[in-house]
């Protein structure tokens, strides 16, 4: 695992995992998570290739399907923007958000945590995780 | 899969006591980054020496970019041979000419742009220049080419730190702004194993495994490390 | 994709390429300081042999210095082997095989290259010759325009010879270097045995003078050897096409 700054965001690139994925999740992250902005330019494939060493396509293909989930746009001889709409970034926080918490909860459920425990273990997590 | 750039069945080389291909069958996905890869005289170089037509098969059939390999083909592939060396009277101007004059698709503006770009002496002569200087000169008289397919064999071997940054950047723009077959041979794997997007396995002149390099990062982790096992089991 | 140059003159380009080649490589840094100081010291033995001649010479004798002309054809058989064989030693071979070119024209812009640069060798070595011998004429007593007149009539012929048997020196020179890309190398030194005996039995048994007393079996020879020249690049190219063995 290594860290490579591109333009002022960081990525964590580990060669032995398969690098698609984790050019698309990270992006999605920072975006989700307000890294880069609403209508933020975000750097462009040959950038992002240059700075983490990897392949242009792989770059592309993760952008592309950024687009597909309604991240970004390219706008004709401008480059690739974050989208301007921030109920479309909420709504796909609120998609995975979901995805994340059912998934956990079939987890926790498989263990025969019912959803009161489930509650209780996290409030104790938590204090837990803040007092150390 | 459209018509791969690079097709060889039972293909097999002899140098001598040598089997320097040993019934060797492959393909090369047009478009892609493929590394070939594999210990010291896996048979790398000579599997490449036959696409260029340097030397002809024993035995076995080899086609590149739908034809066999010649002088013809040539005019569309960008070849890097291996260890070598540019004429050493050339001044980096003049080796742009050389290409103008001699390697058809050459773009001597981008070129010029890119040896700018990796500070070589525009004035100086090869003789003059340090090996990694003359390395970074040899690549741009590949990669500025377009041409259907570039073969460098080795492009990192012996050079500096810096050039290799310089000759990663200049790969990455050959890859980027055009689409490009790129085919290479390298040791240096951990610099370079973030541009494959197919792997080839030689071992002893003949195919021991190939894939894409995203499924086998996803099977066995790093590439590196997966070359380093294969050539490992091999000596043992 | 491919922009079709193939129409666009390449040849001559390709002449001038292998005609610029580095005709030196070792001791790139010397070369500056050693150059001079060569011609000073060569120059210096020329004036000293100069003034001893004024004295002694036999101007009659001043035409045995054409016997330079046996030479001269080896120069450019030697350094025509150089022109494939550097392509080796300095690591270029690749680059010059995988021109994309055929094999004939490859080899063919050799040939002329060395042509040209053998008749430049010849050109220099017979000025310095004519400038030596004028300037020894001068000096001594017995000098006349006449006599250097009949010197340069002397002359005439080794240097039309020269000349004539160049394209046969230079193709086998070729020849003999690209046997050194093929398989074939490790017959090479049988060769230059049998090379040697050939010589050796030539001239033992008369061959130069049988050569320069029969006018017109030397001309047949001569327009021979042209023929066996061009064979012999066409044999090259194909030994290039076929039996390269490149490691």
């Amino acid at each position: 695992m290594k860290a490579y700054q591109v333009d002022n965001l960081t990525f964590q690139i580990d060669f032995s995992q398969p690098l698609y994925e984790q050019v698309l999740m990270q992006m999605r992250s920072l975006i989700a998570k307000g890294a880069i902005g609403l209508g933020e330019k975000i750097p462009s494939v040959r950038d992002m290739a240059h700075d983490l060493k990897i392949n242009p396509n792989t770059v592309m293909h993760a952008y592309q399907e950024l687009e597909r989930d309604g991240l970004i746009e390219k706008r004709r001889g401008q480059g690739t923007f974050v989208t301007q709409s921030g109920s479309r970034i909420q709504q796909f926080r609120n998609h995975f958000a979901a995805d994340y918490t059912q998934n956990y909860l079939d987890k926790m459920h498989a263990l025969g945590f019912n959803l009161r425990e489930i509650n209780d273990y996290i409030k104790t997590q938590q204090s837990g995780g803040l007092s150390q | 899969m459209s018509e791969p750039v690079i097709e060889a069945k039972v293909l097999s080389k002899r140098y001598g006591q040598k089997q320097a291909i040993d019934q060797l069958t492959l393909q090369v996905e047009r478009g892609s980054v493929t590394a070939l890869l594999g210990a010291n005289g896996a048979g790398k170089s000579t599997f490449f020496r036959m696409v260029t037509g340097l030397v002809s098969p024993d035995s076995g059939e080899l086609t590149v970019l739908g034809r066999a390999p010649g002088w013809q083909t040539n005019r569309q592939i960008a070849y890097l041979p291996d260890r070598a060396r540019w004429y050493k009277q050339y001044t980096t101007e003049g080796t742009l000419r050389f290409g103008e004059q001699f390697l058809p698709g050459f773009d001597s503006g981008l070129a010029k742009k890119m040896a700018e770009q990796m500070h070589l002496p525009f004035e100086m002569p090869v003789q003059g220049m340090s090996k990694g200087q003359e390395a970074r000169l040899m690549l741009i008289l590949c990669v500025c080419r377009d041409v259907p397919l570039i073969i460098l064999d080795e492009p990192f071997s012996g050079i500096d730190g810096a050039s290799r940054a310089a000759i990663m950047d200049g790969l990455i723009d050959a890859i980027s702004e055009r689409q490009q077959t790129l085919l290479l041979s390298t040791h240096e794997i951990t610099e370079a194993e973030g541009l494959f997007d197919n792997v080839l396995f030689l071992s002893k002149g003949h195919l021991r495994f190939s894939g894409s390099a995203e499924a086998l990062r996803a099977e066995f982790g790093s590439i590196d490390r997966l070359a380093r096992q294969l050539s490992e089991e091999e000596q043992l | 994709m491919i922009s079709d140059n193939g129409k666009k003159l390449f040849f001559l380009p390709l002449i001038c390429h292998e005609f610029n080649r580095k005709r030196w490589t070792r001791g790139t840094g010397h070369r500056s300081i050693w150059r001079p100081t060569n011609l000073i010291f060569y120059g210096l033995i020329a004036i000293i042999v100069l003034f001893l001649l004024n004295n002694k010479t036999h101007f009659h004798d001043l035409g045995l210095i054409w016997n330079v002309c046996w030479g001269l054809p080896w120069i450019a058989f030697g350094i025509s082997i150089g022109a494939i064989r550097h392509e080796l030693r300095q690591d270029t071979v690749g680059w010059w095989l995988a021109l994309p070119y055929a094999r004939l024209t490859l080899i063919s812009s050799k040939f002329w290259a060395m042509m040209l640069r053998s008749v430049q060798i010849i050109s220099v070595i017979f000025l310095a010759i004519i400038a030596y011998v004028a300037m020894a004429l001068l000096l001594s007593q017995s000098g006349s325009l006449s006599a250097f007149l009949h010197f340069l009539q002397r002359g005439i012929e080794p240097v039309l010879l020269d000349l004539l048997v160049l394209p046969l020196m230079v193709s086998s020179g070729l020849t003999l270097g690209t046997i050194f890309l093929t398989r074939w190398r490790h017959a090479l030194n049988k060769f230059w045995v049998l090379w040697g005996l050939f010589w050796f039995f030539f001239s033992s048994f008369g061959g130069y003078t049988f050569f320069l007393t029969n006018g017109q079996t030397f001309f047949f020879l001569i327009s021979c050897s042209l023929i066996i020249a061009l064979l012999l690049l066409i044999f090259s190219a194909w030994l290039l096409e076929h039996k390269a063995d490149i490691q």
